[in-house]
C-alpha cells in the first residue's frame, strides 16, 4: 500500500492578526467541509504553541475547533522539521493500516514577540553549554557560510543569490511572506544579522497554517482526480551537540534521509523536476543541494551563479519561495513543502509552475541538522 | 566552563552525556576551559535574549573540542584567547 495526498490548503503566510486555532481553522476547513466525515486521524504539526501561544494539547484543541471532537489526534513536535515527520507520521499511519485518511495539519504563531525573545525560544533547541554562550540559529549559518565560502572558494554573492532567486519565486506565490523582488544589491546593502549573512538571507518570523488530505492510493478515488504519491521517505539524526560536528560544510541527517528516500523510491536525485529544501538561511539552500545529491560537494553554489535552480533551469530549487521568502512559520514549512509539491504535480502553481513536473521532493530539517525527513513524490494521474 | 573527559578511554566533548559516545562507559572527569585557540569569530548583530544587543561569537578549539564563546572584541583565527565564565555564560579574550 502507498500514501497519497489528494488535497491541499494554504494560509496566506506573514505576520496575522489571527491566533493560532484561527489560522488553523482557517487552512483546515477547505479540506474538513469537503471530507470531515471521512478524516479518521488529525496528524498536527506544531512545536511552539507553549511559547507564543501558552496552549498545550493543542491537537485536541484543533479537532474541537473543527468538530471532530472524536477523531484521534496527534501533535508532532520536532521544530522546524516538525512538518516533514508529521507527512511521515500520517504515511505510516496510513501505510500500516492504523488510520484511512489523515488530516495533517502545520501551523505556528510566532509574530507576538519583539525578535529578541523569539530568537530566545528558538535558540532554546541548543545545549546549555552550547546555548550559554549566546548562540543563535542565525550565527550558525553564519559560521556555516564563512566555511563553505572558504573551503570551497566560493563567491559571496552566490549565496545572496539564493535569497535574490527565493524571492522572485516567493513574488509569484500567493502564499508567500513576501511578495516582492530583491536585487543582488538589495541583499548586499540589506542589514547584517549575523556576519556575514544579512537580513534578505535568512528566513523572516512568520505565522501561516496548512492542511493536507492523505489516503491511500486503494481510497484515492473517493478524494477527488488529483493526487502525488508518496514514493519513498526517509530520515536520519545527526548530533545536536554543534561542537561535536567534524564539519559545518556537510550535514549528516540531510545526506542519509535523502539517500534513505532515494533508495525507497527507486529514483535518483536526476530524477526530480521539482525541489523543496529547507532555507532557513541561503547557504542552508546550497548546502543541502549537495548533501542531497542534485549537485557535487562544494559546487553548489555554481549551480546557483549558472541559474541552474532557477524556475525554467534544469534543476528549480524552492518554487515556493521557500523558507527564506514564503515564511518560516515553524510548524507548517515541511507540510508546506510537501503542499508545494503536490500543486506543482497536479499543474496547480500557477505562475510558478513547472511545466511537465511528475516527481519531485523535499527536505525538512529540525534544528541545525540535528534530524531531517526527505521525501520523493510522484505522478499525478 | 569544563571539558568532559572520558576516564576509560579519554574522549573529550563539552556538552555533557550520560555515557561516552566512544567507549559506553559512564565515568567522566571534567577538566577546566581556560583558553583555546581561535578556529572562527562572527559578529551577531540580532542576538538572543537576554545577552547583549552586539557581540562575536567565537569558536574555539581547546585541546581538540571545539567550543563557543562571547567576546566583545574581534578575535583573530589562530590567535590565542582566554576563557572566563560571566552571569551569562563562557566569554572569552584576547590573551
Amino acid at each position: 500500500m502507498m500514501s497519497v495526498i489528494s488535497d491541499v490548503s494554504f494560509t496566506r503566510f506573514g505576520k496575522r492578526p489571527e491566533g493560532l486555532l484561527d489560522l488553523v481553522a482557517e487552512s483546515a476547513l477547505p479540506i474538513a467541509r469537503r471530507y470531515g466525515r471521512d478524516i479518521d486521524f488529525i496528524v498536527f504539526s506544531n512545536s511552539y504553541s507553549g511559547e507564543f501561544s501558552d496552549m498545550s494539547g493543542v491537537n485536541n484543541l484543533i479537532s474541537t475547533r473543527l468538530s471532530m471532537d472524536d477523531v484521534p489526534s496527534m501533535r508532532v513536535d520536532n521544530t522546524s522539521g516538525s512538518g516533514g515527520s508529521a507527512v511521515m507520521v500520517a504515511d505510516s499511519l496510513i501505510r500500516s493500516g492504523n488510520a484511512s485518511n489523515v488530516l495533517v495539519i502545520g501551523a505556528e504563531k510566532m509574530t507576538g514577540y519583539p525578535t529578541k525573545k523569539s530568537t530566545r525560544i528558538i535558540a532554546s533547541l541548543l545545549h546549555p553549554e552550547e546555548r550559554s554562550a549566546g548562540i543563535s540559529l542565525p550565527s550558525l549559518a553564519a559560521f556555516m557560510t564563512r566555511s563553505y565560502l572558504k573551503e570551497f572558494d566560493a563567491p559571496r554573492e552566490s549565496v545572496a543569490r539564493v535569497a535574490v532567486k527565493n524571492h522572485h519565486n516567493g513574488s509569484l506565490n500567493p502564499y508567500a511572506h513576501f511578495q516582492s523582488e530583491v536585487t543582488l544589491e538589495e541583499v548586499m546593502a540589506s542589514r547584517v544579522i549575523a556576519d556575514p549573512l544579512r537580513i534578505f538571507e535568512f528566513c523572516p518570523v512568520s505565522d501561516g497554517a496548512v492542511s493536507m488530505l492523505m489516503t491511500s492510493d486503494e481510497n484515492r478515488d473517493s478524494f477527488g482526480n488529483d493526487h502525488v504519491e508518496i514514493l519513498g521517505v526517509g530520515y536520519s539524526s545527526g548530533t545536536s551537540s554543534l561542537s561535536y560536528r567534524d564539519s559545518l560544510t556537510t550535514i549528516g541527517s540531510v545526506r542519509r534521509s535523502s539517500e534513505m528516500a532515494f533508495r525507497r523510491s527507486k529514483l535518483t536525485p536526476n530524477y526530480m523536476d521539482v525541489v523543496e529544501l529547507h532555507d532557513m538561511a541561503a547557504v542552508l539552500e546550497i548546502i543541502e543541494s549537495e548533501d542531497a545529491g542534485f549537485f557535487k560537494k562544494g559546487h553548489g553554489w555554481e549551480a546557483v551563479m549558472n541559474g541552474e535552480t532557477e524556475i525554467g533551469g534544469p534543476r528549480p530549487i524552492n518554487t515556493s519561495g521557500g523558507l527564506n521568502s514564503k515564511g518560516h512559520p515553524i510548524g507548517a514549512s515541511g507540510v508546506a513543502q510537501a503542499g508545494e509539491i503536490y500543486l506543482q504535480i497536479t499543474g496547480k502553481a500557477e505562475k510558478r509552475q513547472i511545466k511537465d513536473a511528475h516527481l519531485g521532493f523535499s527536505l525538512s530539517m529540525a534544528g541545525f541538522g540535528n534530524n531531517a525527513t526527505a521525501i520523493v513524490y510522484g505522478g499525478a494521474s | 566552563m569544563n571539558i568532559n573527559r572520558c576516564r576509560n578511554c579519554g574522549t573529550k566533548f563539552l556538552v555533557a552525556r550520560s555515557v561516552c559516545p566512544k567507549c559506553g562507559k559512564e565515568d567522566f572527569e571534567h577538566v577546566p576551559a581556560r583558553s583555546g585557540i581561535v578556529l572562527e569569530s562572527v559578529e551577531l548583530i540580532a542576538t538572543p535574549d537576554p545577552y547583549p544587543d552586539r557581540y562575536y561569537l567565537v569558536l574555539l578549539d581547546v585541546d581538540d573540542v571545539k567550543v563557543f564563546c562571547r567576546s566583545q572584541e574581534k578575535l583573530r583565527e589562530g590567535s590565542q584567547a582566554d576563557i572566563q565564565d560571566d552571569e551569562l555564560g563562557p566569554t572569552c579574550r584576547k590573551a
